[in-house]
């Protein structure tokens, strides 16, 4: 597995973010969870890594709380797998979501400016 | 949404094993287009994906309801435990079920008679007026018009007071003449009482209690239910009451009742009350026939208004000696009153179940101690293997959850059904059965204490096994340490306990089962087999002269004698065991007569020709009436041997005469015979001298016709209820039964504590017994190898036994010494139930030690005998 840049995050402080990333990536359109996991590790610049697998108890939780739904279709070599796509209520949360997460950083980057001076 | 998940889970799991198979297949796919060989393109999407089957069950987890998971994956595993281990699981739950349901059974009926309050308002204030003689202060004697007046008059503690008499009647018109129960009352007593009629109202003093007021009555709602169906319309029309009309003016509510038993099996409680005016010639201070209830005024103690009625009757002695000599007066609060007979047997019936309920909870424990030692190793195995703790003692709470539940549903069901064939049971007038029913709070608190016991006991000995290393008893092997030492010292206490409380219920047993045995071993005096009795009360207002009743009586016994299978009639006015019998002072011929109050007193009554015949009462001496005698007054007597043993200690007593101060001119009667003693009074009571009138003496209104029959005599009834139809159609029988019915209901109460109490005892042995055998079996099982290593050098098996059966038997021993100590002081609360059996009766006690340790003896034997089949090689291989 490539190992650039900083040092792959604990996938434990990922809980959350994970769970806005991939709701990110589905604004795009539907996709299967090898599509998500691609698509997360090669637009954080490869910094989160996670083993794939950790991706689809994400998937179920957002599942499971109605902000995407899923269905059995057809990959582009034609294998069989399940696609996600983002529901009305899983658009509101992102919005809310990513809103909160910029909040959360700049208060963060307030704080650890001056340090950094 | 949660619980749809939690169905759904599997579904979703397969779900999502696919859509990962799907990724495999993907990356699979990718890897082998960026070049890699199809192995490896494999093994690098495998890496990349990580292990599928965490994965997988984060996902189920996500799905279940974490902790219900967990339970109903322990509850099938408790399950199978119990099923593979039926015994255990057997012994638990019927334990359990056992100590709930005697529990909540007893309790409910104490709780019922003991602890409700009385239904009347005042009920706190309320006190039993009696007078007693200064000889036995505790004695209850109904009093005289006379001298109720002037304690009304001149008494300072009572707000008021009230006469009650209770009196019987014939109803007739509408439906079949019927004989009832009525209650002559002062008119205030339902003000003291402080209850209403539920319909119209009940008696006022100023209306209802003067001289020459409307004849009135009041109903109670089972009667008004019963005979005139719940007519709304009831009030203000008339009824006739023994031929002479009254005027309803109320119906009182349901189930309401003033009536205190005095020394009857059969009287019955009044469905009519009505208003008594003592004045005019009514005020006499002869006779003593009413009973008396005051109230007391607020603030007045009882030992107050005791004393101060005490002196009150010194005056009354001093105004009028004749009548008052000797004579002083016994309050005893209402409630005492009405409970007290059946007091002290209910408590100790509460104290031996809740004996039971405690010997319960300890085999309950014992036996999930035993259990948890048995599986130390298992937990120690599991902890191993990486159970948490918590996980092995949630799992091991959970199965002695099951177990207190399975309990608890069959002590509820056991307690639901054991209430109701202990009111099924319970003679008629030893508990008011009206309002007892299943006491659910008990039901909780006894569901409550037992479950928790087995919660308890079964958790503790797991959380210890959890918190210690599990390398110690796989070490140990089998071999224990001072926990067990511990743990086996709790169960020996439990089991002295066990002994203990199993004594003093056997000993209570025993006393009731040998005084049983002893009253129905009493002579009644007469043949009670195939005789029918049924009372015949003739209405004084038709039948005004004596000449009339004579009549009547004497046709009716020659008309029932007639009916096929009857062998001999007869009629008595106060029948044996039927409660109540006239008594009388009597002067001795050719000596000189007493003082009212110092002459001998004798009972009396009244019987038609052939009545000893009929009866079986053995003619000792002399003859018995002739049937002319019967019709025509003749002034004969027949006496009883202890009264001629009385009166005439060391001569004949036939051919001399007697007066029997029952009329207001009284002529001696000549001693005809001598007839054998009667227990009038009941098998336990003791024999009084009772003198034989012939009918016309008194000629009464009301007599008890007894019928000697070839076979069954209850199926001569209707023949009898019939033939007094036909000679009046106005005229009902009462309370026909067998003569043995009575004598039956008479032991009723002393039967039913009997059988109670072996119930009780019975139990108590079945768990001591339990509890010894399975000790000693623990023991057999925690020492094999200490066994197998003694007969490996050279012990033989029996003189193994025989250290188990010491050690066992000291255990019983020092229980049943315990017991025996403890039961002699507690079988002092039996001494009312108990007949001719003193309450540290020798031979009881020696029985029941003995039976008790004989038993016991046997269960030790039983569980040592495991020991002889330990093998030596297999006991040291153990390990």
């Amino acid at each position: 597995m490539p190992k650039r840049g900083a040092p792959p995050l604990d996938a434990d402080l990922l809980q959350g973010t994970l769970d806005l990333l991939i709701l990110q990536t589905l604004v795009l359109g539907p996709a299967h969870g090898h599509t998500i996991a691609y698509a997360i590790e090669h637009r954080s610049d490869e910094v989160l890594q996670v083993e794939h697998g950790s991706l689809y108890p994400a998937l179920h939780r957002l599942e499971n709380r109605g902000w995407i739904a899923s269905a059995w279709g057809a990959s582009e070599n034609n294998r069989k797998a399940r696609f996600y796509r983002l529901t009305a209520r899983g658009r509101k949360q992102l919005a809310r979501q990513t809103s909160r997460w910029n909040q959360l950083v700049s208060a963060v980057n307030q704080i650890l400016r001056p340090a950094e001076e | 949404m949660i619980w749809s998940r939690f169905f759904r889970r599997r579904y979703w799991d397969e779900v999502r094993a696919r859509e990962l198979d799907a990724y495999l297949e993907l990356e699979t796919d990718d890897n082998i287009a960026r070049g890699m060989t199809a192995e490896g393109a494999r093994r690098a999407a495998h890496l990349k994906l990580g292990n599928p089957t965490l994965v997988r069950e984060e996902i189920y987890r996500m799905n279940s309801i974490g902790f219900l998971e967990v339970f109903w994956y322990d509850l099938r595993f408790g399950w199978r435990m119990l099923v593979k281990n039926p015994g255990f699981a057997a012994i638990a739950v019927l334990t359990l079920a056992v100590g709930i349901g005697a529990n909540t059974a007893i309790f409910s009926v104490v709780n019922a008679t003991l602890i409700r309050p009385l239904p009347y308002p005042n009920a706190s204030r309320l006190v039993m007026v009696w007078e007693n003689r200064s000889s036995e202060k505790a004695r209850q004697n109904v009093t005289s018009p006379a001298t109720f007046l002037k304690w009304q008059e001149h008494n300072t503690v009572f707000e008021g007071m009230a006469v009650c008499f209770n009196d019987t009647g014939i109803l007739t018109g509408g439906g079949a003449p019927e004989q009832v129960a009525i209650q002559d009352v002062g008119p205030s007593l339902f003000s003291l009482l402080g209850v209403n009629a539920m319909m119209g109202r009940v008696f006022v003093p100023v209306q209802d209690g003067v001289e020459g007021a409307d004849k009135v009555a009041i109903l109670s709602s089972e009667l008004w239910r019963r005979r005139y169906g719940a007519d709304p319309n009831i009030l203000g029309s008339k009824i006739v009451v023994d031929d002479k009309p009254r005027t309803v003016i109320g119906v009182m509510p349901r189930g309401f009742q003033f009536f205190v038993k005095q020394q009857s099996f059969y009287q019955k409680a009044p469905e009519m009350w009505v208003p008594m005016v003592l004045s005019g010639e009514r005020a006499t201070s002869h006779g003593r026939y009413l009973q008396v209830v005051g109230l007391l005024r607020p603030g007045v103690t009882l030992p107050q208004a005791q004393s101060a009625m005490t002196s009150l009757a010194q005056r009354l002695v001093a105004e009028d000696p004749a009548s008052m000599k000797n004579w002083g007066v016994n309050l005893v609060p209402l409630r005492t009153q009405l409970v007290g007979e059946i007091e002290p047997g209910l408590r100790y019936l509460q104290a031996a179940v809740g004996l039971v309920l405690l010997i319960a909870c300890a085999n309950v424990a014992t036996l999930f101690l035993a259990r948890a030692a048995a599986r130390k190793h298992e937990i120690a195995v599991r902890m191993a293997v990486g159970a948490g703790a918590t996980r092995v003692v949630r799992q091991i709470l959970t199965e002695s959850c099951l177990i207190a539940v399975l309990g608890g549903a069959a002590g509820l069901l056991l307690a639901w059904w054991s209430t109701k064939a202990l009111l099924a049971f319970a003679p008629a007038n030893l508990i008011p059965l009206e309002g007892v029913s299943m006491d659910v709070r008990v039901l909780v608190f006894t569901m409550a204490v037992a479950l928790l016991t087995g919660v308890l006991f079964g958790t503790a000995p797991a959380v210890q096994a959890a918190r210690t290393s599990p390398r110690e008893p796989l070490n140990e092997g089998g071999r224990d340490g001072s926990g067990s030492l511990r743990r086996s010292r709790a169960r020996s206490a439990y089991v002295v306990a066990e002994f203990t409380l199993a004594l003093i219920l056997l000993a209570g047993a025993g006393l009731l089962v040998r005084s049983l045995t002893r009253l129905m071993a009493v002579d009644p005096g007469f043949v009670p087999k195939n005789v029918l009795t049924g009372s015949v009360l003739l209405p004084n207002a038709k039948y005004d002269k004596d000449e009339r009743r004579g009549e009547f009586y004497a046709q009716l016994l020659s008309r029932l004698r007639q009916l096929q299978g009857v062998r001999s009639v007869s009629a008595d006015a106060f029948l044996p065991f039927a409660g109540i019998i006239a008594g009388t002072g009597v002067d001795v011929e050719g000596r000189p007569p007493l003082p009212m109050a110092e002459k001998p007193v004798i009972d009396i009554t009244l019987v038609e020709p052939q009545f000893f015949e009929t009866m079986g009462i053995p003619l000792v001496q002399g003859r018995t009436f002739s049937e002319r005698e019967g019709v025509e007054l003749s002034h004969k007597v027949v006496i009883s041997e202890s009264m001629a043993k009385q009166l005439w200690p060391n001569e004949n007593p036939i051919g001399r005469h007697v007066t029997i101060y029952m009329k207001r001119e009284n002529s001696p009667s000549e001693v005809i015979g001598v007839v054998g003693d009667v227990k009038h009074a009941g098998l336990d009571a003791e024999i009084r001298p009772t003198a034989y009138w012939a009918f016309p003496e008194l000629s009464f209104s009301f007599m008890t016709v007894v019928v000697r029959t070839d076979g069954d005599p209850l199926a001569l009834a209707p023949a009898l209820r019939e033939t007094v139809l036909r000679l009046d159609k106005d005229q009902p029988v009462a309370d026909v039964r067998s003569m043995e019915s009575l004598l039956s209901a008479s032991m009723a109460r002393t039967r039913f504590a009997t059988v109670l109490m072996a119930a009780f005892a019975g139990m108590a042995l079945l768990l001591a017994v339990l509890g010894i055998y399975g000790v000693v079996t623990y023991i057999v099982e925690e020492r094999t190898r200490e066994i197998g290593i003694r007969v490996a050098l050279g012990a033989s098996y029996a003189g193994i036994i025989m250290l188990l059966l010491k050690q066992g038997m000291r255990l019983a021993g020092v229980g049943i010494v315990i017991g025996t100590v403890v039961s002699l002081g507690l079988t002092r609360l039996l001494v009312n139930l108990l007949f001719g059996t003193r309450a540290t009766d020798p031979v009881t006690f020696a029985g029941v030690v003995g039976g008790l340790g004989g038993v016991a003896m046997a269960a030790c034997y039983l569980a040592a005998r495991r020991a002889a089949r330990v093998e030596p090689i297999a006991a040291l291989r153990w390990e």
